[in-house]
């Protein structure tokens, strides 16, 4: 069944975008072991959930609701992609790159961001 | 100042400067073939023909003084009609081959004949063109002499710049030739220049000819480093290689000549690369990851006691990759950093020549030594060392009636030069009569080379021997500095700022056997002054001698493929781009040492280009201000100073060794020129003078 597309919204203040916010990561979160068995991938419920946790810390920072709002769309523009199976197993697997050994976790930020030396080595 | 009217318009110009030049001023571009600002005036091609008034003909721009209250014409019927006619003139004898021509695109003949020429021709006759044969100039400039023009540029620049004087003209009118009459190569280490000069396809370059179309070209703005002049270069790549080097204008630096070398020695670039790390197993190299490689070097950096690290750096090191050894090294607790020399073993630095900027820097700069009147060279062939720099003695030379005087072995230069014997001891006597000119002269110099870093107490006596001397030139000129010192490598300048090559001759002798060594890029290093015990570890471009001497060798990148800072021999920062990545696994250079102290356990506290930056201009305030030359006159009072007190003997003088010169083959001198098989060609032709067989002319032409 194909996960509908939903209009692009324009949050009200920040209360509002904080709810839209919040209902994306339940919904990220939620299909997490759906995620796995339509991509058929090797990694357990909470490894997914781990990695989609870190993706929205990435940006906790942002205050500016036109930012958020299109991150909102973004976020959600992933999500479609991600179930409707628009996106093959490399594209997921891209987020998994530490998991697949490829990079060095010893040398990743706190935040999930490349280091000088998870750079200096994986390129 | 006179004042002229170019099409109505008043402009300002200095006394005895031509019509062209006013108009240039005003803003209206002339077309021009033989013009060119930086050499005679020839004003044969007559295609800068404007109207003047109260003059009966047209008059050729380039060759008319400008006289106050000129009214200069240029956009009249009869100029156009003059330009039509002078273009239909030259293009009847004009091949018309631009499709497979290496020039099209780029031609000043293509494009002024599409602005000025004619839309029609009235020729009809199948034959009947000028036909002249192709002259062998060498493996460097290939010839079509039926494009040729005479525009005489060349010959211009082959008998002013470069004087190489074979180059003329024979016959005149139609058959008017331009060659060296008997068949003889342009012998000069200039003489790509030619090429740019050239307004038509007549001489293009041979070792890429056909190789690329002028619009397919990514132009990357770039610092040459295959001396230490730092000569303005456009690198022109293509995809993923370099296809040619041209000059960019830097009235401080290089005009607009460059070298051949830094011209046509790009080809080493594609040759002998390294492109992933390197590990010796036995008698051979293995491939191995990153981490293996690092991790390896860190545990025998940790194994060696302090003083038993040492570390070497090449030419081509730039400052940031400079910066960031000597860091490391002193948090390793050693301070045993050596420059590259042809020595057989690592000798350190005079003392305290390290220590005053002026102490080994070219003083008198780039743009001052074309006033010199008086010149002695020690230790040095500028023709080899710094050919851009021996453009400006030339200049000398011609303009100045400058005096040369060698205390060398014998050499060739493109100008009068007495030898003065290779001992040290004419320098302390200072008895031949070229010294009593030496100090009657306005703008005397005494060019020291680097050669003579090889023996420390033979660079000490000259450096002493050299201010003492200067102190004896009374007539020289208000705040001018007459001791020179003439760097041959890219990377030494930066080095001597940065404190990397401090360490002295005698700190050098009294450190114990190396146990850890770290060649950046260097390749002259003996076999014998390492070790046999001792872990060697090379970074760097190619696979080279300094490689062959490694036990893990880790791939840096090459000076068209990295953004970094070198200092050029007059103390100019200046900034290499990039223009490539570095190829496969090869890293920045920097990012290699900044990984390396990662492994080692003492990380260096930037992560980042701008923070190395940042880190340089801490250590040396220069590196603050890119493209700037600093003169330091405080520094040069000290120096004056620190020689006051020296007293250079003659007896020690004589027990000194001959002086010799470092570079005895111009073309090949470092990693990249000895991989350059365009250089070895020339090595051929030029330093050994063997002659192309037929064959092998044959197919490159």
């Amino acid at each position: 069944m194909t996960l509908p597309s939903v209009t692009t919204a324009v949050s009200r203040d920040m209360a509002h975008a904080r709810q839209r916010v919040l209902s994306m990561y339940r919904d990220w979160l939620r299909s997490a072991p759906e995620i796995i068995k339509l991509h058929d991938l090797s990694l357990t419920t909470p490894m997914v959930r781990r990695r989609v946790r870190l993706e929205f810390e990435k940006k906790r920072q942002v205050r500016d609701l036109g930012v958020i709002d299109h991150l909102l769309f973004k976020g959600r523009t992933e999500y479609e992609e991600t179930m409707n199976m628009w996106k093959q197993n490399a594209h997921v697997m891209q987020y998994f790159n530490e998991e697949e050994g490829l990079a060095i976790p010893r040398y990743q930020r706190a935040d999930g961001s490349a280091s000088f030396m998870s750079k200096f080595l994986r390129k | 100042m006179v004042e002229v009217f170019v099409d109505g318009r008043p402009v300002q110009v200095p006394e005895g400067s031509a019509a062209i030049q006013a108009c240039e001023l005003a803003g209206v571009e002339i077309p021009r073939f033989c013009y060119h600002e930086r050499l005679a005036v020839a004003g044969n091609c007559r295609m800068c023909l404007v109207e003047v008034e109260r003059a009966p003909k047209p008059v050729a721009s380039c060759a008319m003084p400008v006289m106050p209250g000129m009214k200069i014409k240029t956009n009249t019927p009869l100029v156009h009609k003059a330009r039509e006619g002078v273009m239909e003139f030259l293009l009847a004898n004009h091949p018309l081959d631009c499709p497979v021509c290496d020039w099209g695109g780029e031609c000043d003949l293509q494009d002024q004949s599409m602005r000025f020429g004619s839309d029609r021709s009235r020729q009809h006759e199948p034959t009947g063109r000028r036909a002249v044969e192709n002259k062998n100039l060498g493996p460097l400039v290939k010839t079509s002499m039926n494009r040729c023009i005479q525009c005489t540029r060349c010959v211009r620049f082959a008998n002013e710049v470069a004087g190489a004087e074979e180059l003329g003209t024979t016959g005149r009118g139609n058959d008017m030739q331009i060659g060296t009459y008997i068949e003889k190569t342009l012998a000069t280490e200039m003489s790509g220049n030619v090429i740019d000069l050239c307004p038509v396809g007549a001489l293009t370059a041979k070792p890429y000819a056909f190789s690329y179309r002028a619009w397919e070209l990514k132009r990357t703005e770039s610092v040459d480093v295959m001396d230490a002049v730092g000569s303005a270069i456009r690198v022109d790549t293509r995809g993923t290689e370099v296809m040619r080097i041209s000059p960019r204008e830097n009235d401080d630096v290089n005009e607009e000549w460059i070298s051949d070398k830094t011209r046509f020695a790009f080809d080493g670039l594609k040759r002998q690369r390294l492109t992933h790390p390197l590990m010796r197993e036995g008698d051979r190299f293995v491939p191995c990851t990153w981490e293996a490689a690092l991790g390896r070097v860190a545990d025998a950096a940790r194994a060696a006691q302090p003083e038993e690290r040492i570390a070497v750096a090449g030419p081509f090191a730039d400052a940031e990759s400079l910066v960031a050894l000597k860091d490391l090294f002193n948090r390793w607790d050693s301070e045993h950093l050596f420059l590259e020399t042809n020595a057989p073993e690592l000798v350190g630095q005079p003392a305290g020549f390290a220590d005053l900027r002026a102490n080994y820097l070219f003083n008198a700069t780039i743009v001052g030594a074309e006033q010199a009147d008086a010149v002695l060279f020690v230790g040095t062939n500028p023709r080899h060392e710094a050919a851009i720099i021996n453009t400006r003695f030339r200049k000398a030379f011609l303009h100045n009636r400058c005096d040369f005087a060698a205390i060398s072995p014998e050499m060739t230069l493109n100008y009068d030069c007495v030898n003065l014997g290779d001992s040290l001891a004419a320098l302390t006597d200072a008895k031949h009569p070229f010294f009593e000119r030496l100090r009657a002269a306005k703008h005397p110099m005494i060019v020291l080379g680097s050669g003579l870093l090889e023996r420390p107490d033979a660079a000490q006596h000259a450096l002493h021997a050299a201010h003492a001397l200067a102190k004896t030139c009374t007539n020289a000129a208000p705040g001018w500095t007459a001791v020179n010192f003439l760097q041959r490598q890219a990377s030494a300048a930066a080095a001597f700022d940065l404190g990397f090559a401090a360490t002295t001759a005698a700190a050098a002798a009294k450190r114990p056997a190396a146990k850890f060594v770290y060649l950046l890029g260097a390749d002259e290093v003996a076999p014998a002054a390492l070790p046999a015990d001792a872990f060697v570890v090379y970074q760097g471009s190619h696979g080279d001698a300094g490689a062959a001497l490694a036990d893990v060798v880790l791939p840096g990148a090459a000076y068209t493929e990295k953004s970094a800072t070198y200092v050029n021999t007059e103390g100019r920062v200046q900034r290499v781009r990039a223009a490539l990545t570095p190829p496969l696994a090869a890293r920045d250079d920097w990012a290699i040492l900044r990984a390396l102290s990662e492994f080692a356990g003492t990380p260096l506290p930037y992560a980042s280009v701008q923070g190395v930056r940042a880190r340089l201009a801490e250590v040396a305030p220069s590196f603050a201000a890119p493209n700037v030359q600093a003169a330091q006159p405080t520094a040069l009072a000290v120096a004056a100073a620190v020689a006051a007190k020296a007293k250079p003997s003659k007896a020690k003088a004589k027990a000194l060794p001959a002086v010799t010169l470092p570079v005895t083959d111009f073309y090949l001198t470092d990693a990249i020129s000895r991989n350059s098989r365009t250089m070895a060609q020339c090595s051929r032709a030029f330093t050994h003078q063997i002659a192309e067989s037929a064959h092998e002319a044959h197919i490159a032409v």
